[in-house]
């Protein structure tokens, strides 16, 4: 894929997929979104690039196309012409109505030409598309690439009532090729009660099943789909007046080495993490990516050592000595439907994804407590064999039986019988363990006041009290 | 007239029986704290709570922040500074602490019940990948000591002695006479324990505490003992728990005074200050190991002048003595109980120069033994 910064063809398509999508997802029903592109298998050949992104939506206004006029002052008259034609109806329109959009047209008045009507007689459906020519140029394999990874993105988000389908055309010469990625029957849930974090649940799932979509499937990582390790985070900000309804949702998996599966053998040192706006993937921004840069990895057993973000506005999570096979990130930002007109497009809101990341973080914590113990934790945690052998030890080396049987019975071991210094000691390591695990977040820590042990308290039932100053004072 | 002075007996000491039956009886008090501390570890491990020991932190001095008018500052022999808690929630180095506290307290327990003595590098050479360095150790017999509010003798770590005596003393150590006054010339080594010391008998005037062993060889080359009603004894240069609980014992059964003979350095000073303030390290056993009346017989600054030495025995400080003096200068029970040591250490860093005990040799062998100690301990030309 190219590593230049993204083209005017790629922005161009990336907002009409961008306002498909809000018009399905503004429709109540079950929707479809489908794109297809047309090319000659000759670059140098005369049929330019036909592309087309249509919908079954909510009809269109017509004003989000407006917001083009930028990319069409960008792009040169070879590349693109700025026509844009777009047949749309809105579910109670009586009509079908087609306008032919030209965004280099200057003449506010004269950018818009309405074509020839057809009426739906009493037919009740809604939907949008839009066609438009781009140049065949020796880059387009390129962007028939990107345009693969944009739709493959979408379905890992998995939009709630939207099928997503992509049809790639090639014609000419003795050969047509045809290709076509759509959304697997079984991925599309019926069930609206499912929420849109668990749609991303799934499609995060498949994405690293897949190696993030570097190959269709792999069986065996397929196999070990249950023993992944999931962190769900959401915030939003329904009350506030500022970026009202907006919702942030963060999914992280985690898949861990497994010895017996050749392809996660060896440890992925970095993360791409998947951003999203509003159900379509999007380049992340740059408060995003410091809250990113800025979360406490180490509190959560990540060593973070860097991060960049990528030409196309990936961001890159580099981690150091990674102890897990994989690690997921997807970052959603979307907007009430409710509310979707009244904004802009605006900036992510770095509060709340900080809050959702680190709830995800969390979850994954409450979850796994052992896995994502903290650097601090794990340090700790080290020493717990050591501290219960030299507890073990001091038990067991004691030549008080009574002393010893009252350990033992406070440990809950059976005291009636022989009771192995392995058996003392597995039992105090676990609960050592248990207690590492269960105050390795700092708020676990302050809750959990410690009890004190000072000399003091081991004097009151000292018979040789009055002897105590002599045992230090006296030599 | 020397044979009739007064002999200088201790005080009446137990007797072998009453010896042993204390003994036994701090080993049964010890086992017995091990053991609550251990029962109460195993209680809050089963309740699901981190064991958290609070040990409290000594500290005999600290830098002083204005030497001008130093503010009272919390430095104490007898009550703490400050605390650590060791647990399994905070920092990981006390979780290290504790870790190596609990198994030195394993081995001291075995020591203790079956009545054995070994030494720190004994005990960390049982566990080495535990304890890292020796000096780990140290530490957590230090923490015990805190802990259970004892001294490093009662867990039965027994130190390797350095320090040698010589002159007017014989005693019992053990089983073993050790009787310096039938070759007043010759050296002793320190006992272990004073803990095993008894028969005590002295003629001795002073105890003589001198920096160097090349000092103290001196000293028994010029049979300064046989002129000289006195004791000596060295530390060989930084004085350890032996040497300084035997030179407080032997002030406080005799009640004799002691001197102090050490280089005119920083270092000098700082052996000097050992003796009579203890150290940091063991700050929370300084009150039994120090010697607060000791005197500071020499050598100072002005004995150059003074005495005539030769120039080529005077060397400037070096910016690592002048760190270290500033360091000493800043110290808080310098200020308090000691501004005339203090005013000498700062006459010294003035003049900027140092020189060792022997430069007095220069000119004479046997000057120092001759002349220099005995004129200044008549002349009580000491600090």
């Amino acid at each position: 894929m190219s590593s230049s910064a993204p083209s005017p063809h790629r922005k161009l398509l990336h907002s009409l997929v961008y306002w498909a999508v809000q018009r399905c997802r503004m429709s109540e029903s079950p929707c479809r979104l489908t794109a297809s592109l047309k090319r000659s298998a000759d670059p140098a050949g005369p049929l330019p690039l036909r592309i087309s992104v249509s919908d079954t939506g909510v009809g269109s206004k017509l004003e989000e196309f407006l917001e083009l006029d930028v990319l069409a002052r960008e792009t040169s008259v070879e590349k693109w012409d700025g026509a844009l034609l777009i047949t749309t109806t809105g579910i109670n329109d009586e009509a079908i109505y087609r306008y032919r959009i030209n965004l280099r047209e200057e003449i506010a008045s004269a950018r818009f030409t309405k074509l020839a009507t057809t009426y739906k007689n009493h037919a009740r459906f809604s939907g949008t598309e839009v066609c438009l020519c781009l140049s065949n140029e020796d880059d387009v394999d390129d962007f028939i690439l990107w345009l693969v990874g944009l739709f493959n993105k979408i379905l890992v988000l998995r939009a709630p009532n939207l099928a997503c389908e992509l049809f790639i055309e090639q014609t000419g010469n003795a050969e047509s090729r045809n290709a076509c990625l759509a959304q697997d029957s079984s991925d599309v849930h019926p069930s609206v009660i499912v929420s849109s974090i668990d749609h991303l649940v799934s499609g995060l799932k498949n994405y690293a099943l897949s190696h993030g979509n570097t190959r269709d499937k792999c069986d065996a990582c397929s196999l070990n789909r249950d023993f992944l390790n999931i962190g769900t985070g959401a915030a939003n900000n329904v009350d506030r007046r500022k970026a009202k309804g907006l919702h942030v949702e963060v999914v992280i998996v985690i898949a861990h080495t497994a010895s017996d599966l050749n392809c996660w053998m060896l440890n992925c040192s970095s993360t791409q993490v998947l951003c999203f706006e509003d159900f379509v993937p999007c380049p992340i921004s740059q408060s995003c990516f410091d809250v990113l840069m800025s979360i406490d990895w180490q509190s959560y057993g990540f060593k973070l050592k860097g991060g960049f973000m990528g030409d196309e506005g990936n961001a890159i999570l580099e981690w150091d000595s990674m102890t897990f096979a994989r690690v997921d990130i997807a970052i959603h930002t979307y907007h009430d439907c409710t509310t979707l007109q009244e904004w802009q497009r605006s900036q992510q809101n770095r509060y709340l994804v900080r809050k959702a990341l680190k709830s995800a973080l969390s979850h994954l914590k409450a979850d796994h407590a052992g896995h994502f113990l903290s650097c601090h934790g794990q340090k700790v945690r080290e020493y717990a064999p050591d501290l219960a052998e030299s507890i073990a030890g001091l038990i067991l080396s004691s030549n008080d039986k009574e002393f010893q049987d009252e350990c033992i019975a406070l440990l809950q071991l059976d005291s009636e019988q022989e009771v192995s210094e392995g058996a003392v000691r597995s039992s105090i390591h676990e609960k050592l363990v248990r207690i590492i695990e269960m105050n390795d977040t700092k708020e676990n820590v302050e809750d959990n006041t410690p009890y004190l042990f000072e000399c003091e308290k081991l004097d009151e039932d000292s018979q040789l009290d009055g002897e105590d100053g002599d045992m230090v004072f006296d030599f | 007239m020397a044979g009739r002075e007064k002999r200088r007996r201790a005080a009446p000491l137990e007797g072998d029986e009453q010896r042993l039956r204390r003994r036994q009886e701090e080993a049964a008090l010890l086992l017995r704290r091990i053991k609550g501390l251990v029962r109460w570890v195993i209680e809050e491990v089963a309740a699901g709570r981190s064991p958290s020991i609070v040990l409290h932190r000594y500290r005999n001095y600290c830098s002083a922040t204005d030497a001008a008018s130093p503010s009272p500052c919390a430095c104490s022999y007898d009550n703490p500074v400050g605390t650590d808690v060791l647990s399994l929630l905070h920092k990981d180095c006390h979780t290290s602490r504790l870790n190596v506290l609990l198994r030195v307290l394993l081995v001291v327990q075995q020591l203790l019940q079956q009545n054995k003595h070994c030494s720190k590098r004994d005990i960390y050479y049982m566990y080495p990948s535990i304890f890292i360095e020796v000096a780990v150790v140290d530490r957590a017999i230090n923490d015990i000591c805190i802990l259970f509010k004892c001294s490093r003798h009662n867990l039965n770590v027994v130190p390797v002695v350095k320090g040698l005596v010589m002159g007017w003393i014989r005693f019992v150590e053990g089983e073993k006479k050790v009787y310096c006054i039938t070759n007043v010339n010759s050296a002793f080594s320190i006992p272990v324990s004073i803990e095993a010391i008894k028969d005590v008998v002295s003629v001795a005037q002073y105890i003589l505490v001198v920096e160097k062993e090349t000092v103290f060889q001196r000293l028994a080359n010029d049979k300064f003992c046989e002129k000289n009603r006195c004791i000596v004894i060295t530390g060989r240069g930084y004085p350890d728990i032996p040497t300084r609980r035997f030179l407080r014992y032997l002030v406080e059964q005799l009640n004799l005074p002691a001197y102090c003979l050490v280089d005119s350095d920083p270092y000098g000073f700082d052996i000097l200050a050992t003796y009579k303030f203890g150290s940091l390290q063991l700050a929370y056993d300084a009150n039994l190991l120090r010697v607060p009346d000791i005197r500071w017989l020499g050598v100072f600054t002005s004995d150059f002048e003074e005495y005539c030495l030769p120039d080529c025995c005077l060397l400037h400080l070096s910016p690592e003595d002048r760190r270290k003096a500033e360091g000493i200068l800043a110290r808080c029970y310098l200020h308090r109980e000691a501004p005339e040591w203090r005013s000498e250490l700062e006459a010294m860093v003035q003049k900027g120069v140092k020189f060792e005990i022997e430069a007095l040799s220069a000119s004479s062998i046997s000057f120092l033994s001759d002349e220099y100690i005995p004129q200044k301990i008549k002349q009580g030309l000491h600090l």
